[in-house]
């Protein structure tokens, strides 16, 4: 496979995050060809996204101590005199602390398989053997019958376990007769069991009756959340894309205009993030942030009401009117909110939900212009100031690649690279040696910092960003809609801590299973991650799998399953920190901690001015995809919507060409 | 059916670099052939609207970009994709045996359903004469995984509308059976949006 691999580049990229998959795209649409290697089977690096068993697999990989020491160096034999090798690092380091817990029965889904989880073996005979449709999974009545009625059983007391090595039912393809004895004997089973009967004879028929079924349990269940055990979310674990990095897009961000300009975003759909939450006084409430909120809000009385209109106006041209503020320039924000006219609730929105800054750091000026942005975002696509992708967050760093892909650039996951070579007298990067001990050669190199090794790290001070993940049964909020896309900002828990930022996902997301909610914790690390959010996770939600006493307790949502790690932040760091890189070597950083992704896109585009100060940055393709309609029955779509004149001409010559005089119109 | 509401669906073909899964595309959906082999430069999705069983169609089709060369293609891909196509060269036995690798990497990647994902098999490069897949091997084959098989010619033009249309009326059987098409709408970016309110 690397024997077809050329030899020779301009620009060569290792790690598939999102701002070095920026760059990759960037100079692959400026005619430079590329190399884009990731060490990984998997693009995004820290910024990647995975089905339920491959977070499993990516824990284990992260709990295992194994300390590879650094494998044979024969690469060293390439190395030429007038040569110098900067070898890069051989594992990664930047996960840190990874602790999960499941709270449901783990040992009912003992064997249970993923669904659609492949046979290692060649597979002879009955389909239903396979373990490929093990059943129509939640449309079943099965699957939802049986383990709500068996709940609880006697290892779910509430029992954390803290799994060292997680056993991961089905995170390897068993080979078919295991599966169908495993699929046949599980516990919580009777449903795969039973749902493989439904596969064979699997058609149209089965089809109509999810719609169904869904209502039956819900009629018994009444207000309860569906219990959705352990062994579910081992089944439908491919439903689930559960990011390592947790943020969303500002609809007018640096981020959005990128792939709006680039066309990238073709290839990526989104969702409303629809709700701004505020945890006070020990609730959950919904922040009120357009006008429309604030108008329908019940929460607020007449006289809040008008004192929050005037005062987000007023900052949506705070300039306009400095005599508001100079005399505050060096107080805090907070300390500003409480000269005006605002309640305390109120203060307390606008301080934690809509500027999101740091209550005794941040300025008067950081907090007005945090507002501002906040509002300036409003009503782009809809109620609040975010997307969230479709797919998850993991998506992103890929549509950069697919474009750099489509322009002509060269993929190689699973493809290490062993050291940079140097050239003693120009003290330029001249090439790479990869895994396979082939030299490289390019102009250019982007190297995320995760590749780079300790002593090339040596005086550099990382920061650490918390992350924790929860599968949970119900939304931090219940409201009318279950489908709910909300970013609740949850205030210091004590002095000197960080607030911490929450975002819950609905299935609609496409990020979770049907029922269950994906809720994303964040802040920058203190501690252990765990030490820093499982407070905050004890606020909103309820840990025990039998169901407590106070009535508190009942109404939160239920965690099904957590994990908890930490994420090296390699954001800010300047260039010069590293020792010994050339200036032709350029350094990508990992995610930071911020809820956008400017950081990213601002690195990119700075590094990619540097390397080529006379291109543009991800203009957009001279031939967007063009629809061609059949026959005439179809009313074609009303065309204009283009901005470039010159793929004019391309759609006249279209239209002559293409038969039946359908009418041709550009998309996007 | 509401003619302005169109469906939707994505559809993906893949198989070994060099077996003409561009010239497939631009075949059906341009009517243009290029006799020399470029690697897929600029355009990665083509959008067909057609109409089937009376209903009105999109179907965008994606191409691989490229990436199948060193096996790295990116999910996205993968994703939200409706209909399968996979394609081999009858003159590169290698390209036919790789098939049941990239069906099992497709059947991997996407999220299973009740039913078969729609999927259809083409068999390209007929015109030429240096066959070594024999008709009868595909066949055999496709019946097994119970997919249909296609003999086409992206050169000639032969087949090649009837397998896109038979993937599309299989995707779009088992798209009306998906309980997930109770989910809003998303969101899809476009240079000259306006401001509007979303309808999650």
């Amino acid at each position: 496979m690397a024997d077809n691999l050329p030899t020779e580049f301009d620009v060569v990229v290792v790690g598939t995050g999102l701002p070095e998959s920026i760059i990759a795209a960037a100079c692959a649409r400026s005619g430079q060809r590329v190399l884009h290697v990731d060490s990984r089977n998997y693009y995004g690096g820290n910024w990647a996204s995975f089905s339920f068993s491959g977070l499993l697999s990516w824990i284990k990989e992260n709990q295992q101590k194994t300390d590879l020491s650094d494998e044979c160096e024969d690469w060293r034999k390439l190395i030429l005199e007038d040569e110098e090798a900067i070898p890069l690092s051989s594992k990664d380091k930047t996960i840190q602390h990874v602790e999960d817990f499941c709270f449901g029965d783990q040992d009912s889904a003992e064997g249970v398989e993923e669904a659609g989880a492949l046979p290692k073996l060649p597979v002879f005979g009955a389909p239903a053997a396979q373990g490929e449709t093990p059943g129509p999974g939640k449309e079943s009545p099965a699957a939802e019958g049986i383990p709500l009625g068996s709940q609880p059983s006697p290892a779910a007391e509430g029992v954390e376990k803290e799994n060292a090595a997680v056993e991961s039912p089905g995170e390897e393809p068993q080979s078919c007769s295991e599966a169908a004895r495993a699929a046949a004997g599980d516990g919580a089973g009777a449903a795969p069991g039973t749902g493989a009967a439904p596969s064979t004879a699997a058609g149209a028929d089965s089809a109509p009756q999810p719609a169904k079924t869904d209502t039956a349990p819900s009629e018994n269940a009444a207000q309860e959340p569906k219990k959705i055990t352990y062994s579910q979310i081992v089944r439908e674990g491919r439903r689930f894309n559960i990011d390592l990095v947790s943020k969303l897009l500002y609809s007018r961000g640096l981020l959005i205009d990128l792939l709006i300009k680039s066309n990238v975003s073709r290839y990526a759909e989104f969702k409303n993030a629809t709700r701004v939450l505020a945890f006070r006084e020990g609730k959950v409430e919904q922040v009120p942030c357009s006008r429309a909120d604030v108008f329908n809000s019940r929460q607020l009385t007449m006289v809040e009401k008008r004192m929050l209109m005037k005062f987000l106006t007023f900052c949506l041209d705070y300039e306009q009117h400095p005599e508001e503020y100079q005399d505050h320039e060096s107080s805090t924000f907070a300390e500003f909110l409480q000269t005006r006219k605002l309640t305390p609730s109120l203060q307390h929105f606008i301080l934690h939900s809509i500027a999101m800054v740091a209550e005794t750091e941040s300025s008067t000026l950081e907090g007005l212009q945090a507002t501002k942005k906040f509002l300036q975002c409003l009503g782009r696509y809809g109620n609040t100031p975010f997307l969230f992708p479709l797919y998850g967050q993991g998506e992103i760093p890929q549509c950069f690649c697919r474009l750099c892909a489509v322009f002509g650039g060269i993929y190689c996951l699973r493809h290490a690279v062993r050291c940079l070579v140097l050239d003693r007298a120009s003290g330029r990067c001249k090439a790479i040696v990869d895994h396979f001990g082939q030299r490289i050669s390019a102009n250019y190199f982007i190297v995320e910092d995760s590749y780079l090794s300790e002593s090339t790290c040596t005086n550099v001070c990382y920061r650490q960003i918390s992350r924790a993940v929860l599968i949970t049964d119900q939304s931090v909020l219940n409201t009318d809609s279950e489908q709910q896309v909300s970013i609740l900002t949850v205030p210091p828990l004590e002095p000197g801590r960080a607030a911490v930022r929450a975002i819950e996902l609905c299935s609609s997301t496409m990020t979770c299973m049907k029922d269950t909610y994906l809720v994303h914790l964040t802040c920058p690390s203190t501690k252990t991650a765990r030490e820093d959010l499982e407070p905050v996770v004890q606020k909103l939600f309820s840990l025990n799998t039998e169901k407590e006493t106070g009535n508190e307790e009942l109404e939160k949502p239920r965690v099904l399953w957590a994990v908890y790690f930490n994420m090296r932040d390699s954001s800010g760091v300047e260039k010069s920190s590293y020792a010994g890189l050339p200036s032709n070597v350029y350094v990508c950083s990992g995610p930071d901690s911020a809820l956008g992704n400017d950081c990213a896109v601002r690195q990119a585009e700075t590094i990619f001015r540097e390397m080529f100060p006379a291109e543009e940055f991800c203009p957009p393709p001279p031939n967007p995809e063009d629809i061609i309609y059949d026959e005439d029955e179809i009313e074609p779509e009303e065309s204009g919507l283009n901005n470039s004149p010159e793929t004019k001409p391309e759609t006249s010559a279209e239209e002559s060409s293409s038969e039946g005089g359908a009418d041709v119109t550009k998309e996007e | 059916m509401d003619a302005s509401k169109k469906v939707d669906l994505k559809i993906i073909i893949i198989g070994a670099l060099g077996v003409g899964k561009t010239s497939l595309l631009h075949q059906y959906v341009h009517k243009t052939f290029y006799e020399d082999y470029r690697t897929t430069l600029g355009a990665s999705i083509l959008t067909k609207v057609l109409a089937v069983d009376s209903t009105p169609l999109k179907l965008q089709i994606w191409d691989t970009g490229g990436q199948e060369r060193f096996r790295s293609m990116v999910s996205t891909f993968y994703k939200g994709s409706d209909g399968c196509m996979l394609a081999f060269d009858v003159t590169d036995r290698e390209s036919f045996e790789a098939l049941d690798n990239w069906r099992d990497d497709f059947l991997e990647k996407v999220i299973p359903r009740e039913q078969d994902f729609p999927m259809v098999v083409l068999g390209n490069k007929i015109d030429l004469s240096d066959r070594q897949v024999p008709k009868e091997t595909a066949s055999a084959w496709c019946k097994e995984k119970d997919i249909p098989y296609f003999e086409v010619s992206a050169k000639n033009n032969i087949n090649v509308a009837e397998a896109f249309e038979t993937l599309a009326k299989q995707a779009l059987s088992t798209y009306k059976g998906i309980f997930e098409s109770y989910l809003t709408d998303s969101i899809k970016l476009t240079p000259n949006d306006k401001p509007k309110q979303s309808c999650c």
